[in-house]
Order: C-alpha cells, then structure tokens, then sequence
C-alpha cells in the first residue's frame, strides 16, 4: 500500500514537473513571438513542412468520414422520413465535433509525432547544443517558428476538413442515396448558426492547435539524448495529444454548447 | 589562480557536482591569451564539463569563472549570447545541422547574426573552407562525410564568426591518422593565422603533447599537474606517468568501485541485478 502511494507520488511529481516545464517553455516562446515575426521566412517553411503536407491525409479522411456519416444518417433518418435533415446533420456533426477533433487527432500522428522526433533528434546529435554555443537560441530558431506553424495548421486544417466531409456527404448523400439537392443545402443553410457552430468549433480548433504544438516540441525539446529517450517521446506525444484532444473537447462542448 | 589580463579563461576553486556526484573539486586554472592550451585526463574526469562551464551552458555550484575579463556565471542571457559570438566550439559529433549542406552549415552563424550581403557570405564561407581543405566539398550534405571532413567542416564553422577562442572538444577521437594529423595542423595553423586562444580538450597525449603550449592534467576532480609538454612529461607523479604511459591499472584502478567480489558471488539474491529494474533492455 505504501509503495502504491510513494509511486503514485513520484509519478505526479515528474508529471507536475514536466508541467511546470511544458508552462515555461510556452512563456519563453510567447516572449519571443515580436522577434520571430521579423523572419517570417521560417514560419512559412514550417506551415509548409507541418500544414500543407498534412493535406492529403486530411483531405482523404475527410472525404469518407463525411460519406459515412452521410451512409449513418440517412439510414436513420429515412426510417422517420427525415432524410431532408441529412445535410444539417452532416454539417452540424463536422463543424461542432469531428471536424476539430479529427483534424486534431491526425495533426498529433502525423505532424505532431514528426516534430516531436525531428527536435529530439537535432537534441541527441548535440544540434541544439551547437546552436546555443553559436549565440543562436534554438527555441527562438526551432522550436517557436514550428509551434506556430502548428497552432496556425490546425484551424485551417479542421475547416478544410469540414468543407471536404460535408462535400463527402454531398456526393453521397444526393447523388448516390438521391437525397434532393436543393434540401440538402438549404436545411444546412437554415440550421447551421455562424457564431454558435462554426466559431465554436474554429475556437476548439484553435486551443487543439495551441495544445498539440506545445506538446510536439516540448516533449522533442525535453527529451533524453538517447534513441529510446526520442522513441518514448514521440509515442509520447501521440498518445497525450489524442488524450489532450478528447478531454479538451468534451470541455469545451460543454462549455459552449450547454 | 589571479586574474591577470594576459588570461582569457581564469576559473577560481570551482565546485560543481552533477546528478548528485561531484564532478569538479576545487578546479583552478588559467588560459593564457594567442595559446594553445590541452586539457587532458581519463574519461569521465569533467574535461567536457569544463568546456561547458566556460560557455555558461553551466554553473558551477561554488568558485569565480572568468572569461575574457566577464564572469560567466553572473550573465543575464544577452550578454552570455554576445559572448558567445566571440567564442567558437567544435563538439566530438561535429554537431552539424543535417538538413543543411556543408556550405549553409557554415553559413549558418553568419546568416543568423549578420546582415551580410550574398557575395560578400560566400566569399567569407569559401576562404574559411578553404581554409581546411573543402572547398571542393560545399555541396555535399553531412550524412556524405567522413568523419575526419566533418570535423573539418565543424571546424570551419567554428571559426567563420572570427572568434577570439575556440574550444576543442575531443578533436581526435575515432580519426584515422591522416585526419588526425590534418586536425592536429589545423588547429596549430589556425591558433597562429588568426591570432585567437585554442582550448583543446581530449585524451589522446601524443597530439595534445605536439600542439599544446600548456597543458593541464585533470584528475580526480582538479588540476593534478600543469605545465609545458616537457614540464609533464618529467613531472615525476605516478596517476601522471599512468596516464601518458597508458598503463592499465595504477593510481586510477582498473575495477570501478565495487562490493566485495566474493561476497557479492556467494550473494544469492539477483534482485540487484534485474534488468528490467535497471533498465536494461535493448
């Protein structure tokens, strides 16, 4: 009983720690913003490295998540002769829900995990080190332009995702089940609230962004030197974005949609 | 040890243990001014600890460490960075940045604290690759060099900036002799050419004996002998003469520091010896 309670002790210990590192690191990253701003050159090559090349799997998960939400729905919704509302039901589940989380959770596994892995490595082969002793700051120089790259990446990626799972739905929707089209719209037109849906939804996307990124390159940052010490941290970081995301979410949606 | 102007690196009794071990002891020394200076001693004796506590990457936990007139320890985090620009580092791995090739990689530090125009960069990169031979080399990317032409390269880069000194981590080791001899001229030629301070710090005694001016042997946590080559040489110690001699057991034991060896055989118990309590996987 004892060394149940002295483990869990020293485990909250590291994880309060890791915390109170993770915080600090934001700060200092949140100081240095003014000056990253002036070489915006490396911001835009991360939103290139971390946005733009999680397109294709964004677009193509977006695509049959909307079709299969479309498959569910009408299926339900035909049983009650309400398959008009097929379009509102898309719509409404990907802009308050699935849209930012999704985007999320394939942001965390596909660019969150190369971060955390990139920066932990540049650390184990003493690239860091180097720049420090080169009067080069390397959280100003690595880390900040990728934290931002990824806290910009995620909304867009979830709106785009939405766009494309709603277009998913679409095609399914009208021209495979013959749901009418001008329904389909025009319930999504009517249903769908612009502050209420569409900005809560950019808002979660937006600190799914903030929380990912953070932890992407804070746990390659704080990672030990060694090929397991950069393994763990990017399992790491996968599994505690995907947690961060769902915990986060449920949050959120009860804050905002009560 | 006084701090005297014709010094560049004077460090006073300093103290500082690391993961709960003492690593330095009361180390004093002094760096003089356009030398080249060796720091050598067994693996583990806080050569490389050293060389991190003269570029503030840390602090000693007691004792006075000056570096060009400036006590490192007291720096905010500008002027620890203004110093550093003045100083040049050449880590064991070379520490080259992979994504970038060779030129870039030497590029590197002007492109970060100058607003250099293109022409006037490249003609800065390529002297300073001329410099060490690799000219021909610019485009490669890291993962294409030897081992002796990264070091070359670090080297390059280490000096692009002008510095006024460069700290030689380990320059030697896992070289094939002609990259030795190559690094061994380089860091000679360069010290003169360019008029700086060079600190080298390695294991390897015949090279640091050919280059150095001074030479300082750590052990045990403190200076153990300093002088001229020769002056070590003929110091007459013992864990000194083990050293440059090479021999296995002496002053520094072969055994690390162990409970006694037949106790611990009859000892039946394997609890302290679970690898996976002590992590030992691979």
């Amino acid at each position: 009983m004892i060394s149940v309670v002295r483990r869990t002790g020293a485990v909250s210990l590291v994880v309060f720690a890791a915390t109170g590192r993770a915080c600090m690191l934001l700060m200092q990253m949140l100081y240095s913003i003014p000056s990253a701003i002036r070489r915006y050159g490396l911001l835009i090559e991360q939103l290139y490295r971390v946005g733009v090349l999680t397109l294709p799997i964004i677009i193509v998960a977006a695509l049959f998540v909307g079709m299969v939400l479309a498959l569910q729905g009408y299926n339900t919704l035909v049983d009650f002769g309400a398959e008009s509302s097929l379009g509102l039901l898309v719509a409404l589940s990907l802009t308050r829900e699935l849209g930012p989380v999704l985007a999320g959770l394939l942001f965390a596994g596909r660019a969150g995990a190369a971060l955390t892995a990139e920066i932990g490595l540049m650390k184990a082969t003493e690239q860091l080190a180097g720049m420090e002793m080169m009067a080069v700051d390397p959280v100003w120089r690595i880390l900040l332009p990728r934290f931002l790259a990824g806290v910009l990446s995620v909304p867009l990626l979830a709106v785009l995702f939405t766009a494309v799972g709603i277009f998913g739905g679409y095609i399914l929707g009208v021209d495979v089940l013959g749901v009418d089209q001008g329904v389909f719209w025009s319930a999504m037109q009517q249903g769908v609230d612009f502050q209420q849906d569409v900005m809560n939804g950019l808002l979660k996307s937006l600190v799914f962004g903030v929380l990912i990124s953070l932890i992407a390159v804070f746990m390659g940052y704080d990672a030990s030197p060694t090929p397991a010490g950069v393994s763990t941290a990017t399992t790491l970081t996968v599994v505690l974005s995907s947690l961060v995301v769902l915990v986060m979410d449920f949050c959120l949606t009860s804050m905002m949609f009560q | 040890m006084k701090p005297e102007p014709e010094n560049i690196v004077t460090l006073t009794d300093i103290y500082l243990q690391r993961a709960g071990k003492p690593v330095l002891t009361g180390l004093s020394l002094a760096v003089p001014r356009n030398s080249v200076t060796a720091v050598i001693g067994p693996s583990g004796v806080g050569k490389t600890t050293l060389l991190e506590l003269i570029g503030g990457r840390l602090s000693p936990d007691k004792g006075y460490l000056l570096v060009d007139g400036l006590s490192v320890p007291d720096l905010g985090r500008r002027e620890l960075f203004a110093l550093r620009k003045k100083l040049g580092m050449l880590f064991q791995s070379g520490a080259l940045l992979n994504d970038l090739d060779v030129y870039e990689n030497i590029a590197f530090p002007l492109r970060e604290h100058t607003a250099l125009p293109e022409p006037v960069l490249r003609q800065l990169v390529l002297m300073k690759l001329e410099l060490v031979g690799l000219r021909g080399a610019r485009r490669l990317k890291p993962a294409e060099l030897s081992g002796g032409m990264t070091r070359r390269v670090a080297l390059a880069r280490a000096i692009v900036m002008d510095p006024v000194m460069v700290m030689y981590d380990e320059p030697f080791t896992g070289l094939d002799p002609i990259s030795k001899a190559i690094i061994v001229k380089l860091i000679k030629q360069l010290n003169t050419i360019l008029g700086m301070t060079s600190i080298v710090v390695t294991h390897d005694v015949h090279e640091a004996m050919q280059i150095a001016d001074f030479v300082y042997m750590l052990g045990q946590g403190k200076v153990l002998a300093c002088g001229t080559p020769d002056e070590i040489k003929n110091s007459g110690r013992e864990d000194v003469s083990q050293f440059l001699q090479g021999q296995a057991d002496g002053p520094v034991p072969f055994h690390y520091p162990a409970d006694d060896y037949f106790a611990d055989l009859l000892d039946g118990s394997s609890n302290n010896d679970d690898a996976s309590k002590t992590g030992g996987t691979v």
